[in-house]
Order: structure tokens, then sequence, then C-alpha cells
């Protein structure tokens, strides 16, 4: 019992000294005024959406009338336990890939060099913004793609 | 009979060695992630792809050029569109680039974009330019063409923009780990005016550790 008890504090000890997340301020009060869109998803990677939260997906038009899009998301891995999993998985930093692609007026995908695999790295707690802006006024439609780096 | 045996063993690692070749790979040239190869000695094309994509988002969504824009058709222009020239980008680094790697990609994509044309008649790099719109004038005294059907002189247009930058790199070392970054600087100069309007820049770095033993 003795040992079991040593065992479960050391543990927590290791845990302790894992953890290394993100804190955050900002206003409470926004003055900015986000147009919000409805998002469909199509999830394969469970561990990627349990661990990337999706936040909200902004949209904006400049005055050209181009499209831009903000995706925002969060790596929620924080807490002892989840700093640990980490650790011992050895998946930290976190690396994710991301892709945009855009479609047209008519749904056709738009071949263009604002379509390429990125890679990002996102801190425990940290709030990522993935950006991108349509390639011409035309696009309207897009698809943030999400990968796991190996 | 020891020959024999020699030959046989030589032969064995003749063939294996040749299996040990891999076939040529087709590599996603769009895929920026690690698993595209990153050079410490020279800018990889990655690095290009990646700048010409934050260059291309920066100028599609930058408003002080949309502002030039409306300006410019304010200008009595109608809804006609800026000339592009693509001008010099000059190479800070060890190594040779190529630049029309990064500028050709922004220009396709602004002219896709329908904010700019692009002219080729005058280009920083030969392999961007096209002689061909001011040769086809010099046929005005050649017999062998029909005149009425050969180009007149002064119709070829001036560049209202022209597109420049620079490739600067920077390399520390410390201990046995090595860091090298890539800042790639990029602007729109209005050509009539001499003002930018658009300039921005990305820094892309790697870091390497040499072993402590071997090469």
């Amino acid at each position: 019992m003795k040992i079991l008890t040593v065992l479960t504090m050391a543990t927590l000890l290791l845990t302790v000294g894992c953890q290394n997340t993100v804190n955050t301020v900002e206003n409470s009060e926004k003055q900015a005024q986000v147009t919000t869109i409805q998002d469909t998803r199509v999830i394969t990677d469970r561990f990627l959406r349990d661990r990337l939260k999706i936040i909200r997906v902004n949209v904006a038009e400049n005055s050209d009338g181009f499209l831009q899009v903000q995706v925002e998301a969060l790596n929620d891995r924080v807490g002892y336990l989840g700093q640990f999993w980490s650790w011992l998985t050895d998946a930290n930093p976190y690396r994710v890939n991301y892709k945009f692609s855009w479609f047209d007026d008519a749904g056709m995908a738009v071949a263009t060099d604002l379509s390429i695999w990125k890679q990002v790295i996102v801190k425990p707690g940290e709030t990522i913004n993935f950006r991108s802006v349509a390639p011409t006024a035309k696009c309207r439609d897009f698809t943030l793609s999400l990968q796991e780096a190996e | 009979m020891s020959h024999r045996i020699l030959f046989s063993v030589a032969a064995a690692v003749l063939a294996t060695a040749a299996g040990c070749v891999s076939e040529p790979e087709i590599i996603d040239t769009r895929d920026t992630t690690t698993n595209r190869v990153r050079s410490m000695e020279k800018v990889s094309s990655t690095d290009f792809i990646e700048a010409a994509e934050y260059g291309i988002n920066s100028i599609l969504s930058d408003e002080i050029f949309s502002e030039y824009l409306a300006e410019y058709k304010a200008a009595g222009h109608g809804n006609s569109r800026p000339l592009l020239m693509i001008s010099a980008v000059q190479n800070r680094t060890t190594a040779h680039v190529d630049m029309p790697l990064l500028t050709s990609r922004i220009s396709s994509a602004l002219l896709k974009s329908r904010k700019v044309r692009v002219t080729s008649v005058l280009a920083a790099d030969s392999a961007q330019r096209d002689t061909a719109s001011k040769e086809l004038r010099n046929l005005e005294d050649d017999e062998d063409f029909d005149q009425q059907s050969v180009l007149q002189r002064g119709t070829l247009k001036s560049p209202d923009l022209t597109l420049s930058g620079a490739i600067i790199e920077q390399r520390n070392t410390s201990g046995r780990t090595t860091e090298l970054t890539y800042f790639f600087d990029m602007r729109l100069t209005n050509s009539r005016t001499g003002e930018v309007v658009w300039e921005d820049h990305i820094e892309i770095g790697r870091r390497q550790k040499r072993p402590l033993l071997g090469l």
C-alpha cells in the first residue's frame, strides 16, 4: 500500500513538472463586428478533433469583394494528465498540417498557389487562427483540411 | 574453385546493392510540411512555395493595395486594371537563386485574381521576359512580310506597377547548433509616383544540430 502511495505521488510530481501551457488575457467587451458562419465538419480523426477544438469560423469581405476566412482553434490538451499523455506519446510540441481549398461560384475547385499544405506549431492552451483569402472575387466557398503532423 | 566462390559472392553483393536502389518517388510539391527536403545550404523549393503563398495572401487581402486599385480606376482608367512588371528581386544569399520561383507564382496569382494585368515585354529576369513583342515591330523593313500585318510602333504599354524585393540569408551558429533564416522581402511600387502600394515580408527558418561525433 505504501509503495502504491509513493508511486502515485511520484507520478503526480512528474506530471506537475510536465505542465507547460499557455495562459491568455483579453478584453472582455469585444469591439469587433464579427460575422460567424455555420460550418460543416467531416471528422476522420477523433483525436485531432478532441485536441484541436474548432471554436468558430469568421468571414469578412474586403473592399474588392474578396472573401477572407479565419478559423479559430484551441489546443485543448491542457491539465496534468493531458500534458503527461503528450509527454508519453512524444506529442509536444503539437504540429498540425493544414490546407485551404477554394471553390468558384460554380462549385469548381480553383487551382491556386494558395492551396498548399503548411505546418503550424500550437502550444497547449494556445488559440490559433488559420487564415486565407479567396484567390478570386468569384470564390465564395472553401474547405480547411487539418491533419496531425507525423 | 576459389575464383568461382569469389565470383558468386561478388555477384550476390552486386545484386543486393542493386536491390537497394529505390525507384524515384512522386512527391506532392504543394506539401510544404516535414516530408519535403529543406537544405541548410540554400533556399529550398518549399521556402519559395511558402513565401509566395504568404505574399499572395497578403496582397489579396491588403486594404492599402485595394485603395490604390480604387484610385487607379477613379483616375480615368474605368474598369481597366494596372499593368504589372516583374522587376528585380535581389539575392542576398550565398547560393544561386532563380527568382521566378517566387515572382512567377505571385504574378500569375495576381493575374488570375483579376487585380492586375502583367507585361512580359519588360522584366528583370530573362526567364520572364518575352522579347517577341519588340522584335515583331522590327519587321517593318522586311519585304517577306505583308506590311499591313506588321505591328505598329507605339502600342506597347508602360507598366503602372513593379514587383520587387530581396531574399536575405541570416545564419547563426552557437556550439553545435546552426540556425538559418531566409527573410523574403516583397513590395509593389506605383511606378508613376514611386510610392509603395503594398509591402510585406516573411521569415522562414530552420535549425540543425551537428552530432557530437562524426560528420
